[in-house]
């Protein structure tokens, strides 16, 4: 499975120029946890930041400063690690373990903003494999049994995975 | 498994009169996106709301307030899912998804603070309940491997 079909889309972006409060108004307007700091003009996106709600408390108490004196380029994650479009669901989630980050911007080719995951999106996907699996593994229903009438063969027992 | 043996027992919190600043600073130095917050009583510190990172910034920008003008009991989520030490893990999964929470305060039979329960600490209990079973499977088909070895040694040497 793709990260492309699990991202979430549109995503939402603010300005490092913007005035903090504005970004934080559009975080609470979308009821989302992050916006994607991209240039203002920048007609592919490109990722050069990302503001948490944890960016936007923490900058305030690093900066001693508050969050109507601020900009989103004061507090924001600068570089934030970017996933492909492409990367499979295991790939994505190695290299967001290995920098232990629990959301990523998605990219294309271009580095252009395809969409934003999350650790809560990847864990339906694997919550829906799992699912499968272990319907699977479910003893077949009746009929599809009825007709072994005689067993030529030594029981071999059939294996999940 | 039981709650209380999965459950941080490190406890990060506020008393409800704390200032916002305080629960700011504690949540950024111990890297946590929630406080407990606490009343003291005769039994000790109780549970009596839950603060997070997003409460602190949405009661900023409703309020027009900076962090030292509020306190931790102007803001927090009151009346929060408070889950006993005793009851087992499954239990405290339909709970939070009942709640809609990620976290919940873990309390003693005697009702004391014994820390708190998370949406992570969940997680990782059930990914290693699912690696506990992959081993399985694994050592199931590596025997199964070991009683077809003589066979196809049988094939290839005749």
């Amino acid at each position: 499975m793709k990260i492309t079909e699990l991202c979430s889309r549109p995503v939402f972006v603010a300005y490092p120029d913007q005035a903090l409060s504005l970004a934080v108004a559009e975080m609470r307007r979308h009821d989302v946890g992050a916006l994607v700091v991209v240039a203002a003009g920048d007609p592919r996106r490109c990722p050069l930041g990302i503001l948490t709600d944890r960016d936007v408390l923490c900058g305030q108490v690093r900066q001693a400063a508050d969050l109507h004196c601020l900009t989103v380029g004061d507090v924001m994650t600068r570089d934030p690690l970017c996933l492909d479009a492409e990367a499979q669901l295991a790939e994505a989630i190695a290299t967001m373990a290995s920098r232990a980050v629990r959301r990523a911007p998605v990219i294309d080719r271009a580095d252009g903003l395809v969409g934003i995951v999350t650790l809560d999106d990847l864990l339906p996907a694997i919550a829906q494999q799992l699912k499968e699996l272990a319907a699977t593994a479910a003893p077949e229903p009746r009929r599809h049994r009825r007709g072994t009438a005689t067993v030529t063969q030594p029981y071999v027992e059939r294996s999940i995975l | 498994m039981n709650v209380g043996d999965l459950c941080n027992r490190k406890i990060v919190s506020v008393s409800a009169s704390a200032p916002v600043s305080e629960a700011a600073q504690l949540m950024c130095e111990q890297r946590v996106g929630a406080v407990v917050v606490t009343a003291a009583r005769a039994q000790g510190a109780m549970a009596i709301g839950m603060l997070t990172d997003r409460d602190i910034v949405c009661a900023q920008l409703d309020r027009a307030a900076d962090l030292s003008q509020l306190r931790a009991a102007d803001i927090m989520t009151v009346d929060p899912l408070v889950l006993n030490a005793d009851i087992p893990v499954g239990e405290a999964i339909h709970r939070l998804h009942d709640r809609h929470v990620r976290r919940a305060p873990v309390i003693s039979s005697g009702g004391e603070l014994v820390g708190v329960i998370s949406f992570d600490d969940l997680l990782k209990h059930v990914a290693g309940n699912l690696r506990a079973l992959a081993q399985l499977a694994d050592a199931r088909t590596r025997g199964h491997a070991s009683y077809a070895a003589p066979s196809v040694n049988l094939g290839t040497t005749e």
